[in-house]
């Protein structure tokens, strides 16, 4: 017998009885389809909590300090700072050249005031008694943006500024919040201009200290939540930089606070998650702090992918019991055919052409099931997911993005096809040896 | 030969799409970059009315944050190198090296009163004045405005010294001897004078805030434009000599160019 007079033989018996073909067939595809949205739901979940931890940044991300490293804190994930450290052009390009670092990216920060035309801080929102009404003291961050994506920076609302814009920037939720504005209206804030005043310290004829300010203006582009630096107010590198070097010219007995370092830190970025820690101890031995949540990220990769092996076995259990209907189907099948199993062998099939028909019919309906259960538990993810990042976004945080592997959905139909073989075995081995003339007779 | 137009033809499809491609947007966010063009730069110099004292709040209302503000482009850096009590020979000494430093596109001068209330004479008010300009103009500023001086003889701080009680606000006290309202007008006038002179032998905008000034003092209003101390601007008063400032550099073919669309 031919592979495909089995086939047709197989696809004649699937359709005789359609009604339990279908049902064994739907057992098969829901098992499919728990399988495939459990692992896509606890993949999603792994991205997000260490997307959380790397703070929206690459997983290989290491935060560098403009202080020195304290010996009996290395290998922290935040360890306290040492002294400060000035980082400049020649230890940025010394750490660049560190085996295993793929990328730098430096972080300038300058102080400023911060006016809003417009609008009024909120009660507590004023730095202290002496500060003016409507004028916020706080910190630019400046970053390179166009490696805005290796950054821990998350954009809720709007968009970044230009890479060198001088005139565009992002305001943090810490910000708003200091002018009563909560989360859920943050978008609100964009398209507004805002004045930004680098402050130097001078002292006047008479010896009094004094400061004088650089004034810029902004218009708001973007609402972001970044842990690059402390500040609320995130630029392109040439405007916190023109901030920084105009307070840093200052007086140094007026203004003790102005930080000296060109960088404020710089980010590094290692060439894979197995390579920060040397990174890390390379850098820490130039002398300055480094911080990043490896030993976090790899703890929980662990207990994720304990997860994942607990609810994959799940999916796996739901496809056995849903075999042991296809080996249930098919042993009434072998039961109901006898006579034309004894047929078949009666005009020369041999046991391993009735073997093959009925394992063909146990590999279809597993392949059936699969392939609609795969389908179906895509759609099941991401309904899950719509229904997760409506209450996400209720509550102002950025919503998940869920994505099925394809090695997943591969896995599933033939790991569906494969349990459907296995449990056809025993029923087509049956079927096989069963002599022709007392199948014929009964 | 046709197969190299056939070639040509194909190189055409290729390299429009290339060709668009370079002058597209790339980047998360990226959108136009805007600093091919230097910013314009707004430097004052002045004494205490241009560092905003009087006002309510001198970062948000005095008169060269309000100009700033309201006259120049979104992209103006502005740099107040003021200090409080400045003569015009201070300000050469004290705050020119730090604005010829900045490359300013604009200055603003109002440098008056302190000298007119130390003593300072007209000519030698006129030449200090003419030194300052002269450098900045030389230095490569587009525009200098130069402020005169505004009636003074309604000053309360003034009739206050005048009535003979003490006067002392922020460092300022009454001139001894306190001039007389005519002496003080002429003075006030002289000083008009060289400032006019000044401004135009060397192409500086002379920003009249005295003849701004008069229909206040004729209609007896003149007080709402002074601070309750008696002496400084109110925030009216701010207000008022931004919009004379933004209007003379409007009114300059130069400055056209400049303000705010």
């Amino acid at each position: 017998m031919s592979w495909v007079d089995a086939l047709r033989l197989a696809a004649r018996s699937v359709l005789r009885r359609p009604g339990r073909a279908a049902l064994t067939i739907v057992a098969v595809a829901l098992a499919a389809a728990l399988f495939t949205a459990m692992l896509t739901m606890a993949g999603t979940a792994q991205g997000r909590v260490l997307n959380q931890l790397a703070k929206g940044g690459p997983l290989a991300g290491i935060q560098v300090a403009a202080a020195a490293a304290d010996p009996s804190q290395l290998g922290s994930d935040n360890p306290t700072q040492g002294p400060p450290k000035p980082i400049d052009n020649p230890a940025l390009v010394r750490i660049a050249h560190v085996r295993g670092v793929e990328t730098v990216l430096p972080i300038v920060t300058a102080q400023s005031l911060v006016i809003w035309p417009g609008h009024v801080l909120a009660p507590g929102g004023h730095g202290g008694p002496d500060d003016p009404r409507n004028i916020v003291f706080d910190e630019l961050v400046g970053v390179g943006l166009t490696h805005a994506n290796d950054l821990p920076i998350t954009v809720s609302a709007g968009r970044l500024p230009a890479s060198r814009s001088l005139t565009e920037v992002d305001v943090t939720p810490v910000l708003l919040a200091r002018y009563g504005i909560a989360t859920k209206h943050e978008a609100s804030a964009i398209g507004s201009v805002i004045e930004l005043g680098a402050p130097r310290g001078f002292r006047d004829p008479d010896g009094s200290p004094v400061f004088r300010s650089r004034w810029t203006e902004a218009k708001i582009v973007g609402v972001v939540t970044q842990q690059a630096g402390s500040g609320g107010v995130l630029t392109a590198l040439p405007l916190a930089q023109a901030s920084h070097n105009w307070t840093a010219a200052g007086d140094i007995t007026v203004d003790t606070d102005v930080p000296r370092s060109p960088y404020a830190g710089l980010f590094v970025i290692a060439k894979g998650l197995d390579q920060v820690p040397a990174v890390r101890a390379t850098i820490e031995s130039i002398g300055y702090s480094t911080s990043a949540p490896e030993n976090l990220i790899a703890t929980v990769q662990r207990y994720v992918h304990v997860v994942e092996i607990v609810l994959g076995g799940i999916g796996v259990i739901a496809l056995a019991i849903a075999s042991l209907g296809i080996a249930n189907a098919l042993l009434a099948a072998v039961r109901e055919r006898r006579r034309e199993i004894g047929i078949l062998k009666a005009v020369g099939a041999r046991d391993r052409d009735v073997l093959r028909t009925f394992l063909i019919e146990a590999g279809v309906m597993g392949a059936l099931g699969g392939l609609i259960g795969t389908i179906l538990g895509v759609f099941l993810a991401r309904l899950v997911a719509e229904v997760v990042n409506g209450y996400l976004t209720s509550q102002g945080l950025t919503g998940v993005h869920v994505g099925t592997p394809y090695l997943l959905g591969i896995i599933a139909v033939f790991g569906s096809v494969a349990l459907a073989l296995l449990a056809g075995t025993f029923p087509a081995r049956r079927a096989a040896r069963l002599p022709a003339r007392e199948a014929v007779e009964l | 030969m046709s197969v190299y137009r056939h070639h040509l033809w194909y190189l055409g499809l290729v390299m429009v799409p290339l060709l668009s491609a370079c002058g597209a947007s790339s980047g998360a966010g990226s959108t136009t970059s805007t600093t091919s063009a230097k910013p314009t730069t707004y430097v004052a110099i002045g004494g205490s009315e241009s560092i905003g004292a009087g006002s309510t709040d001198p970062l948000l209302d005095g008169w060269t944050q309000v100009f700033y503000r309201t006259a120049l482009p979104q992209s103006t850096v502005f740099v107040n190198l003021s200090i409080p009590r400045s003569t015009t020979a201070e300000a050469i000494t004290d705050q020119l090296p730090e604005a010829l430093s900045l490359s300013p596109t604009i200055v603003t001068i109002w440098l008056n009163t302190t000298d007119l209330f130390s003593g300072v004479a007209p000519g030698s008010y006129g030449t200090l004045l003419y030194q300052l300009i002269s450098r900045l103009r030389h230095a490569g500023v587009t525009e200098v405005l130069v402020a005169n001086t505004p009636p003074l003889d309604q000053l309360p701080a003034y009739r206050s010294c005048l009535a003979g009680a003490p006067v002392d606000i922020r460092g300022f006290t009454c001139p001894n001897p306190v001039p007389s309202p005519a002496a003080l007008d002429a003075g006030v006038a002289a000083y008009n004078s060289v400032a006019a002179s000044d401004a135009s032998a060397l192409g500086a905008i002379l920003v009249d805030l005295h003849t701004a000034g008069l229909p206040a003092e004729q209609r007896g209003t003149e007080a709402s434009q002074v601070s309750t101390d008696g002496l400084d601007l109110s925030d009216a008063g701010h207000a008022q000599v931004a919009r004379l400032f933004a209007a003379a550099l409007a009114a300059s073919s130069r400055g056209r160019g400049l303000v705010r669309p």
